[in-house]
């Protein structure tokens, strides 16, 4: 009986404690349509999700890294590295090849915070590394509870480190209605649209001088002809001299040559379109509607599958 | 001549015979087992699309050179008891320096990291340069990284699984017979 009633209690000790490792682990599934994003504490803002996801669109085309920022409110009975670590592996953050993918876990509840990146950039993002990143652009934001501005500012020293770091060119930002919506921004996107106006009119006048120099070039010309017209006398012709073929009426106006074929070969959008839309959808893997986020862009993110060997920084 | 036509002897050199091979085939597969194992705690594993893992002997060279340069600037402030302090992290790194054993090696490097969290923390009483102080910050941190990176490699699922043959029979009791031993965990 003593015996049974051991092994009863056995047995319920080592299921607790599976189903205790099991929520120990218990990773979110990822938010298919914010691939960068997976805000699951609700804490970041909607206009710095779409900025991020925004500019890691242009990363991930050109390089395959992925700058990838988690929340949650707790990470269970886990350690925030071994959460961390999971979650970037679960989710193939980066290239699968290149494995350079960026990872930001922030835990609200635990105040706390963890940073990594995958094997391809450990060399780059060493441990001292990061903690510098995270202290100099994370720490004092975080600490406020002001996350929102603490990722954003974080993700802009990322995406700036990795665009040197892969020389990438600065003119390759992200659409005018993805760009925050701060000041600095505004002011100069004012100025912009004002120094392109000026050069539009700058063009149009331009061509108009161009364009009236030529006709009044032209008039003067015809009004000079008289001056030069042919001499008042006879030219010897010879008789072999026949008049130009340019001055016979044309007898049937032959048809035009026919486009068709030539049309069959100009396959606009076609061809180009459907190998671009194959390549992207290589990329593509998660299906369903599309989000209002990621409107702006035909072919939809997905994780890249890289992987990390769990190095990294925290808060603590 | 009678010697060769002895049934009972040769059924005897025959069963050695077997028994000789079947151990020696045994010692040799096992042993070429165990060396693959512990061959990716020093050259890493590769992965399925050709990517070449960094070993954890390669962290653990990371770890003695960043603790290498730990000391050196450590040893350019510390006084009093903290100097004795900085030698006995000098004294653990060159132990995991010169560790043979994989075993050897996980304590040494356990005893390590202690020491050196101790004597960054003993850093923080002391008024470094700002180039010395960041310097500090950052060596102690990757150390802190390579520490973390030891524990994900998968040296250990390498061990675990050659271990995993050895505890199942008949490779048990070959293993026994022709000594070849379990590989060495790393934690």
């Amino acid at each position: 009986m003593r015996k049974t009633f051991s092994k009863v209690v056995l047995i319920v000790i080592l299921l607790a404690g599976s189903f205790l490792h099991v929520n120990a682990l218990d990773i979110p599934e990822a938010d298919t349509d914010l691939v960068y994003v997976q805000d699951f504490a609700k804490v970041i803002n909607d206009s710095t999700i779409d900025y991020i996801v925004e500019k890691n669109k242009i990363l991930d085309e050109k390089t395959g890294a992925q700058i990838v920022v988690a929340t949650v409110n707790t990470t269970g009975t886990a350690d925030i590295e071994d959460y961390a670590y999971a979650m970037f592996n679960q989710y193939g953050i980066g290239s699968s090849s290149k494995d350079n993918g960026v990872f930001l876990l922030l835990v609200i509840a635990q105040e706390d915070y963890w940073m990594m990146a995958g094997s391809g950039l450990e060399s780059h993002y060493s441990g001292g590394a990061i903690k510098n990143l995270l202290w100099d652009y994370l720490e004092d934001d975080f600490a406020d509870g002001d996350y929102d501005a603490g990722v954003r500012s974080w993700f802009d020293a990322v995406y700036r480190d990795l665009s040197d770091y892969y020389n990438i060119s600065s003119s390759t930002t992200p659409s005018s209605p993805m760009m925050p919506d701060n000041h600095t921004d505004s002011y100069s996107s004012v100025l912009g649209s004002i120094f392109s106006t000026f050069l539009t009119i700058a063009f149009l006048i331009i061509v108009l001088i161009i364009v009236v120099s030529i006709l009044t070039s032209r008039r003067s010309t015809r009004y000079r002809a008289p001056r030069y017209q042919s001499p008042n006398y006879r030219v010897y012709r010879p008789i072999t001299f026949r008049t130009p073929d340019y001055y016979r009426p044309r007898d049937t106006y032959s048809p035009r040559p026919d486009h068709d074929s030539h049309s069959s070969s100009w396959n606009f959008g076609g061809g180009s379109s459907s190998h671009r839309s194959s390549s992207s959808s290589s990329r593509s893997s998660f299906g369903g509607g599309s989000s209002s986020r990621s409107s702006s862009s035909s072919s939809r993110s997905s994780f890249g599958g890289g992987s990390s060997r769990g190095g990294g920084a925290g808060r603590k | 001549m009678k010697f060769w036509e002895n049934r009972r002897l040769s059924l005897c050199l025959m069963i050695v015979a077997i028994l000789v091979a079947t151990l020696f085939g045994s010692h040799r597969s096992l042993a070429k087992l165990r060396k693959d194992a512990v061959a990716v705690f020093y050259s890493g594993a590769t992965a399925k699309n050709g990517e070449k893992e960094k070993s954890l002997q390669e962290d653990l060279n990371d770890i003695v050179t960043r603790t290498s340069s730990l000391i050196g600037i450590a040893k350019k402030y510390v006084r009093d008891t903290d100097v004795k302090l900085a030698d006995e992290v000098s004294a653990l790194n060159d132990a995991l320096s010169s560790a043979t054993d994989i075993d050897e090696k996980y304590q040494a490097m356990i005893a390590l990291k202690a020491k050196v969290d101790t004597l960054y923390y003993a850093l923080d009483g002391y008024e470094l340069s700002d180039t010395n102080r960041k310097s500090v910050s950052i060596v102690y941190y990757d150390i802190q990284s390579f520490y973390e990176t030891t524990g994900h490699n998968s040296y250990n699922e390498y061990a675990d699984q050659f271990n995993q043959i050895l505890d199942k029979f008949p490779a048990s009791l070959l293993a026994k017979l022709t000594f070849v031993d379990k590989a060495p965990a790393f934690r």
